[in-house]
């Protein structure tokens, strides 16, 4: 499966992996995996549902004035307005461009 | 005592429309059913529930109902709302059964995401039919989708749509006729074995990917003008500006655009009052039409004008899809007082009156973010306010010019609202502060929908909608009130040799005495206590009373002449400014009250919410009298 080899690919090359939470504004990253904290396991779900699901295109298109906090990212074709702590359970890799 | 419920399926058969949030839905239900829609609840919980029937089935004598069901994400609720669309498949909702066929509404230009819904629909083994939505838009950004390699890989019937356009439902309408339902049963037998519904998002995402991949389609094409939008709209301090700026416009206009409307209707009143004082011989019925019906109804409906183009700016905002992006800024600051972007919604619906706002509250998944919503939003400055506002303001605020361009009692009236808004915050900020619940980690994961240019039909329908709500207020609780209080300031009539006007002797006089005695400390007379009185059944009445109280006091004068220039002789500026004070917090309307007891299933609630504002309400009067008589010395 292309997704699975994605998911795969990040985690055993040892690919740099980062949290949503960190990444630079409008560069394009992909999901890959979605862990929630211990104290709301429901997350999860709640993010999958909305598309956060490994391989998919994922880039932080703007953030809050204060702190960071709330961020808005681009998800597939979707916008959705999340906050640090739900950016925080998502791992991401960049995507390398080929010329 | 817990109340049985009667499991009653009308005849005929049931259609239900299912989609994700911000998928055309709506506009091709609206497509569907014409004007044969019914706006309910649904059983036991208060969410809206939209059916209608299909206009034009064939055969004729077909009944087919639709169903609109709230959108949802997935089958797996985090939302009262949500829960309903997930129940109703299920087959488990109260008072309504499953349906024969679900037609699952796709955005086409978001194929990625909506499909995982229909995989979902498609386990719980009822028949379904996807209804390609938005098409136009997708082809007009390069997105070819073939509808027939479509319906083979999910392996459901697909037909495409456009909701937005006048024959947009029809390839669906004429797949819906092309069926034959097993209505003679009336209901769906419930399958032995339970539907396959275990949640396999990640399964399910490889398989839309799969499909995607075949059809040539997983390539993203974003919407590059709302992006090119969000960069400004989202941006930490343009973004901040505008919303700043598009809130304050907001408010200026309320005042400035309504001045010559406003004029207009009070000369018609004005003319209507002087006719018939002119025809008709002096007996009871003139002064019940001239003193009761016409000075108070005149002076409520005179603010339409200000309801209207408040409710302009309002649903503008609400079609363009700018309120997510203005909840999203305002996100930060609200969660600073332990609630999220999601309560701005709301609240700003509160702005034209806290009963849409406090249902708009359903949409607040957290249930404690929900209460302290639907607690504060009598706060915000609801349109009928605005009357009592623009009455005081309009008698004891100057109008100038400030720095050259602001009107300086739109001002006050920022300030106001301003004032409402703090108080809000205030609340919010001691619940959090004094709830272990205000300090858990609650998740926003709101969506900023693409841009749509809002369509005149649908502003002109909003508008004309809200208008008539509003005419049926004035023609219905506000005449009744405004008759009975005509009565009770007219009887018993003056004894013979008394000096004092006629209101003084009556019943009305009696109870603002007795009101007086209470409301003293804050500077009210008792004119403003009677008044008071059928104000709580609508805030805009109180107005209106003010008007009866002070037309029958002025012993045979002009009395349909305006208000304004009356109270601004007769009241100090101290008691203006407590009674403005008084109006931003006091609990003045029952209806609300109502609403906010069905919202939340008990009298807590609403008891604790009267309470509460009629405490801060006498504290705020209290201070602004007492501050506003020490400065006037």
């Amino acid at each position: 499966m292309r997704t699975k080899l994605i998911y795969n690919t990040a985690m055993e090359n040892n690919v740099k992996t980062r949290l949503l939470s960190e990444v630079t504004l409008n560069t394009l990253h992909r999901v890959v995996e979605v862990i929630a904290p211990p104290s709301s396991p429901e997350w999860t779900s709640l993010l999958q549902e909305i598309g956060f699901l490994p391989g998919e295109q994922v880039a932080v298109s703007a953030v809050g004035m204060f702190g960071g906090d709330p961020l808005v990212v681009k998800i597939g074709v979707s916008s959705f307005a999340i906050r640090l702590a739900e950016a925080r359970c998502i791992t991401v890799t960049p995507i390398i461009h080929q010329a | 005592m817990k109340k049985s419920v009667i499991h009653f399926h009308p005849q005929g058969t049931l259609i239900a429309l299912v989609g994700n949030p911000n998928c055309g839905k709506s506009a091709l239900f609206n497509l569907l059913t014409g004007s044969s829609q019914k706006v309910a609840n649904y059983a036991g919980v208060t969410v809206e529930r939209k059916e209608g029937l299909l206009t034009a089935s064939v055969p004729a004598a077909r009944a087919i109902r639709v169903l609109d069901l709230p959108g949802a994400y997935s089958l797996n609720p985090r939302s009262p709302d949500e829960k309903v669309t997930t129940d109703v498949l299920y087959g488990r909702a109260l008072g309504e059964r499953q349906p024969d066929l679900v037609v699952v509404v796709v955005d086409a230009t978001n194929l990625r995401r909506t499909l995982r819904l229909v995989l979902a629909v498609k386990r719980l083994g009822i028949p379904c039919v996807v209804a390609l939505n938005m098409t136009d838009v997708a082809e007009s950004r390069g997105i070819h989708v073939d509808v027939n390699a479509l319906s083979q890989a999910l392996a459901v019937p697909v037909v495409t749509t456009i909701g937005v356009k006048a024959d947009g439902e029809a390839a669906l309408r004429t797949f819906i006729n092309a069926q034959t339902f097993d209505s003679a049963t009336g209901n769906v037998t419930p399958a032995n074995s339970p539907p396959n519904t275990s949640v396999n998002t990640a399964g399910d995402h490889q398989t839309i990917q799969l499909i995607l991949h075949q059809l040539g389609l997983d390539k993203l094409v974003p919407h590059t003008t709302s992006d090119q939008i969000d960069r400004v709209v989202l941006h930490p301090l343009w973004g901040s500006m505008l919303l700043l700026a598009i809130l304050f416009l907001m408010f200026q206009a309320v005042f400035s655009w309504a001045a010559v409307p406003m004029e207009a209707i009070k000369f018609a009143t004005g003319w209507l009052a002087e006719v018939v004082t002119n025809n008709m011989a002096d007996h009871w019925v003139r002064s019940l039409i001239v003193d009761g019906i016409v000075a108070g109804l005149g002076g409520v409906i005179v603010f339409l004008p200000q309801i209207l183009i408040l409710f302009f700016f309002i649903l503008v905002l609400e079609e363009s899809g700018y309120l997510p992006r203005a909840a999203f800024l305002l996100d930060r600051l609200m969660g600073s007082v332990g609630l999220s972007g999601r309560s701005f919604i709301p609240l700003l619906s509160s702005f034209a009156c806290a009963i849409p706002g406090i249902m708009a509250a359903r949409t607040i998944a957290n249930p404690r973010d929900r209460i302290v919503t639907i607690m504060i939003a009598p706060l915000m400055t609801c349109s009928a306010r605005l009357p009592v506002y623009a009455l005081l303001i309009g008698a004891f605020i100057a109008e100038r010019e400030v720095a050259g361009i602001f009107s300086f009692q739109g001002l006050v009236l920022f300030t106001l609202y301003l004032a409402g808004i703090f108080g809000a915050m205030a609340v919010a900020w001691c619940l959090k502060t004094f709830t272990r619940s205000g300090r858990l980690p609650r998740p926003l994961m709101m969506e900023l929908p693409n841009y749509h240019w809002p369509t005149v039909r649908g502003i002109a329908i909003g508008l004309w909608q809200r208008a008539l709500i509003f005419i049926k207020r004035v023609g219905g609780i506000i005449l009744l009130l405004t008759i009975l209080l005509w009565f009770l300031a007219s009887v018993p009539g003056p004894p013979d040799g008394a000096t004092g006007a006629a209101i003084e002797y009556s019943l009305a006089g009696t109870i603002g005495r007795v009101l007086a005695v209470i409301f003293a400390p804050i500077g009210f007379n008792w004119q403003i206590c009677i008044a008071l009185v059928p104000g709580m059944a609508a805030r805009e009445v109180a107005v209106a009373s003010l008007g009866t109280v002070y037309a029958l006091s002025a012993a045979g004068s002009d009395t349909a002449a305006a208000l304004s220039p009356l109270i601004a002789n007769q009241w100090s500026l101290a008691t203006a400014l407590s009674l403005l004070a008084w109006f931003v917090f006091a609990p003045q309307c029952l209806s609300t009250l109502a609403t906010v007891k069905r919202e939340t299933g008990g009298w807590k609630m609403p008891l604790l919410m009267a309470g509460y504002l009629f405490a801060l309400a006498y504290l705020a009067s209290f201070v602004t009298y007492r501050v506003a008589i020490y400065f006037s010395q």
